[in-house]
């Protein structure tokens, strides 16, 4: 009797689990098909124009996507550009040139970057960092840099310290954590014994690091990069803080722009309900949410055979 | 056996001891370069957090008083406290936790 009671309890104790786990899915289901509901009357009034159109105009009820869009993708973007070297260093550091000794508190210092809430990242991106692209850094790019034929129009005009490159320099900072950990994790699943092979050949650290490790991990450091992409796509308040909050595209890399996080921070507390503003925010938060579940989706994919062991 | 061996003809080209010695080099040089900046990557990363940890304390403690924890929020002009974000923020903590046990 003692036997068959435990076994109604394991079958009900599966069912609650799996009505856990199913609710979730259905949550995550719901919150798609209401935010592509609330955006829809910005989809009927602009039509797919809405994603590509650089309108925003709420005085006269015109709005599109391709500015935060283009903000969006370029900070995102800029940041995996400066992070994953970065990231990469220290992840080649902590699993092969650190001593022992210096590995866990080092890693354990570069992951509490992790727990910096992103309105602290604001506010230090605001009262450190702005300023001193302002004063030092940006002028010094736009002088030498930005005279550089193809890409100098990137870093041309004034250097304000906020705009889309102190974005994504902040957000670089926000992800960096996440890509070495991966980085770190994964490296230190390389069997020893394939380092070691290319050591007793002579190789060099680094030889061993580009012809062994790399090589092996490749798919997971791919998959770590995706990981930090989806968490720059999505951030809200350190980039509302020093991006400039300006609804053009400016051909520089220094000009004020927007994002679509932090336009929908910024608008949604002015917009009524039912008006085409707000469904036009919404319909932003859709094409966002699937970005970042393109993206993520895409991470959790390479990062599989890792996450299984 | 080692002098056996060295007798052997050579297979291949013939090794060239000087060109050796330069690729040698270069290898060598190229891994102590990739070495230096990843411990700099390393070191910016740790000044970075430093910088953010410098900035929080040295601006925090200059507004930090006792008036902080006794007293809500006043309007804007006058002496105020933070009592209750931090009273919520407790209790969203604590929210959380639970939320996590409940969970996990």
């Amino acid at each position: 009797v003692a036997r068959r009671s435990s076994s109604l309890g394991d079958k009900i104790f599966a069912l609650v689990c799996q009505a856990a786990s199913i609710f979730v899915l259905i949550l995550l289901g719901a919150l798609i098909v209401e935010l592509f509901i609330a955006g829809l009357p910005a989809f009927r009034a602009f039509g797919l124009a809405f994603v590509t159109s650089t309108d925003w105009d709420p005085v006269q009820e015109l709005f599109g996507a391709g500015v935060s869009i283009y903000g969006t993708i370029v900070t995102a973007v800029l940041a995996i550009v400066l992070a994953v070297p970065l990231a990469f260093g220290v992840a080649f550091f902590l699993t092969e040139l650190a001593p022992p000794w210096m590995r866990r508190p080092v890693g354990t210092a570069i992951e509490l970057l992790a727990a910096v809430p992103s309105i602290i990242y604001g506010m230090w991106g605001f009262f450190v960092i702005a300023p001193a692209f302002a004063q030092n850094i940006q002028p010094w790019i736009i002088d030498n840099i930005g005279e550089w034929p193809l890409i100098g129009f990137l870093f041309q005009g004034a250097p304000f310290g906020t705009g889309l490159f102190t974005a994504a320099f902040i957000l670089a900072i926000m992800i960096l954590p996440f890509i070495a950990a991966t980085m770190r994790d994964v490296f230190e699943q390389v069997p020893p014994v394939f380092k070691e092979s290319a050591y007793g050949l002579g190789a060099t650290t680094w030889e061993v690091m580009k012809g062994v490790v790399i090589p092996y991990t490749r798919v997971s450091v791919v998959g770590g990069v995706m990981l930090g992409l989806g968490r720059a796509l999505g951030e809200t308040m350190a980039v509302t803080f020093v991006i400039g909050n300006a609804n053009r595209i400016s051909t520089s890399l220094f000009g004020p722009g927007n994002t679509i996080a932090s336009l929908v921070a910024l608008e949604f507390g002015e917009s009524e309900i039912g008006s085409l503003k707000l469904a036009s925010l919404l319909a932003l938060g859709f094409i966002l949410f699937l970005l970042s579940f393109a993206v993520l989706a895409t991470s959790r994919y390479l990062l599989r055979s890792r996450l299984k062991a | 056996m080692s002098m056996a061996l060295s007798s052997l003809p050579h297979p291949g080209p013939r090794k060239d001891a000087a060109m050796a010695a330069r690729l040698g080099r270069s290898r060598q040089r190229k891994d102590r370069i990739i070495r230096t900046l990843c411990i700099a990557a390393t070191v910016v990363g740790l000044v970075l957090l430093a910088s953010i940890l410098a900035t929080l304390f040295y601006r925090g403690f200059e507004a930090m008083s006792l008036r902080v924890f006794t007293h809500v929020t006043a309007p804007p002009g006058s002496e105020g406290g933070l009592l209750n974000a931090i009273r919520h923020a407790g209790w969203h903590l604590f929210g959380r936790i639970r939320q996590g046990f409940l969970a996990g």
